[in-house]
């Protein structure tokens, strides 16, 4: 009991000295207002043209805020303040709009971070590159003032004989430290890209994709599939021989797809099963053949060699 | 072999003035026959439109996949001057009309070159003189 008394008393204290700071801090707030030096800083502060409006508004709305949720506070300090009163009412009301004018700012601001990043990025780097004008410098001592002359003179003699050509000075940039991960490795294996990125489109991970996810299944018309689309361009193609009377050529990318239309590509599970295998490899090689495969051509190639060698040898004997 | 006919369809017929010809897209339906060859075809088609073979080149024949129908073309002249004039010499000399080329391409290359190194009347010279 005697504890509780004492907490009392002593916020009590507080409360009191608090009390005396506000009055104080309040009294020393109106007398700057009567000055008049204050009334020129704010209408200075709300003159300035070369900010982004946006900011200022913002400032604008969080002080209202503020200048809102203290008078709120105070009134819920207070004791026996019915807060349903229209007055506090309308402050919170009030609050809520402010707050929904930042809330809305907010994405304004997020398209905007770019230019205000750069703004602050270049303030910050003009103060290391005010540099003093070393020209000026030379035009005040008397007796070292010829002597340049000439020497410029014959500089840009020289320079105009010779032409050579000097780089502009520009403004030096800060070095970032943000580079590529893939170009810190080393090369981009560009064909192990390709085919990751074709793995993720693979028929295995779809059915994963659709046991798993919420999101309803989507069945595509089958107009536009590539049968479709290949019949189409085969038919135009004929039509332009029988036009013309004249026959194309067959292209490598004709032949290719003839060959792959001609192969079964049936949409059994068993073919489609190693599609995945390079996202979860981490030796992958690409589906190459094994070791001691050689296709025919290679052979071919071998052969000739060894008997170009052999000849060679015979002949020497 | 047996004796089995085709028949033979023509489609798209135009009558080329300008070249002085007619021109045709010419459909071979061989059921029990392999392909049939151009001469076979010429003889049909200057049946059907009543002119002679030499006067008919045909050419650019597919077959289709699975055998049965093949499809070409067909130009028929209206004289063996015109022919000469308008036809392509490869075409020309597959039926004769004209005599190929005896020497060979790599010859005429080289001779070519040969002929590069030298200016004025010494080409003819060259020309006759063989490789080293």
């Amino acid at each position: 009991m005697a504890d509780q008394e004492t907490i009392r008393s002593r916020t009590l204290k507080q409360y009191k000295e608090i009390n005396e700071q506000l009055r104080e801090f309040l009294k020393g707030i109106l007398q700057l207002e009567k000055t008049s030096l204050f009334h020129d800083q704010i209408q200075s502060n709300s003159t300035d043209s070369g900010g982004v409006s946006l900011l200022s508004i913002k400032n604008d709305l969080l002080l209202q805020y503020l200048i809102n949720l203290v008078a709120v506070m105070s009134r819920r300090s207070t004791p026996n303040q019915t807060l349903t009163s229209a007055s506090t009412r309308s402050m919170i009301l009030r609050l809520c709009e402010i707050r929904t004018f930042i809330e809305k700012i907010r994405p304004i601001e997020q398209k905007l971070q770019y230019q205000l990043d750069k703004l602050l990025k270049t303030n910050v780097d003009q103060q290391l590159t005010f540099r003093a004008n070393m020209e000026n410098f030379d035009q005040d001592v008397n007796g070292n003032q010829e002597a340049n002359e000439n020497k410029t003179e014959g500089e840009e003699e020289e320079e105009a004989k010779a032409k050579i050509y000097r780089p502009p000075k520009l403004v030096p940039v800060e070095y970032n430290e943000d580079f590529d991960d893939k170009k810190e490795k080393g090369t981009v294996n560009k064909r192990l890209e390709h085919l990751k990125r074709r793995a993720y489109h693979s028929d295995i991970l779809q059915e994963y994709k659709e046991r798993y996810s919420d999101a309803p299944e989507e069945v595509y018309n089958s107009e536009r599939s590539r049968f479709t689309q290949q019949n189409r361009a085969y038919k135009e193609k004929i039509a332009y021989e029988e036009e013309y009377l004249k026959r194309l050529p067959q292209t490598k990318r004709e032949r290719l797809q003839l060959q792959r239309s001609m192969t079964n590509n049936g949409n059994d599970i068993m073919d489609h099963l190693h599609d995945a295998d390079v996202l979860f490899d981490d030796n992958f090689n690409g589906g190459k053949k094994k070791k001691g495969k050689m296709s025919r051509q290679t052979k071919k190639k071998m052969e000739k060699k060894k008997n170009k060698s052999i000849k060679r040898l015979k002949s020497r004997k | 072999m047996s004796d089995s006919s085709f028949t033979i369809r023509t489609r798209k017929f135009k009558s080329n003035r300008l070249l002085s010809r007619r021109q045709m897209v010419v459909d071979v339906l061989h059921s029990d026959r392999a392909s049939l060859s151009k001469k076979d075809i010429r003889e049909k088609v200057a049946q059907l439109y009543r002119t002679t073979t030499d006067l008919v080149f045909c050419f650019g024949f597919n077959t289709n996949f699975g055998g049965g129908k093949s499809t070409g073309f067909a130009l028929i002249y209206d004289t063996l001057d015109f022919a000469k004039k308008f036809e392509p010499r490869y075409r020309l000399a597959r039926q004769g009309v004209v005599e190929p080329k005896k020497t060979a391409r790599k010859q005429r290359k080289e001779r070519k070159n040969r002929m590069k190194k030298v200016r004025g009347t010494k080409k003819a010279a060259v020309k006759d003189a063989k490789k080293k």
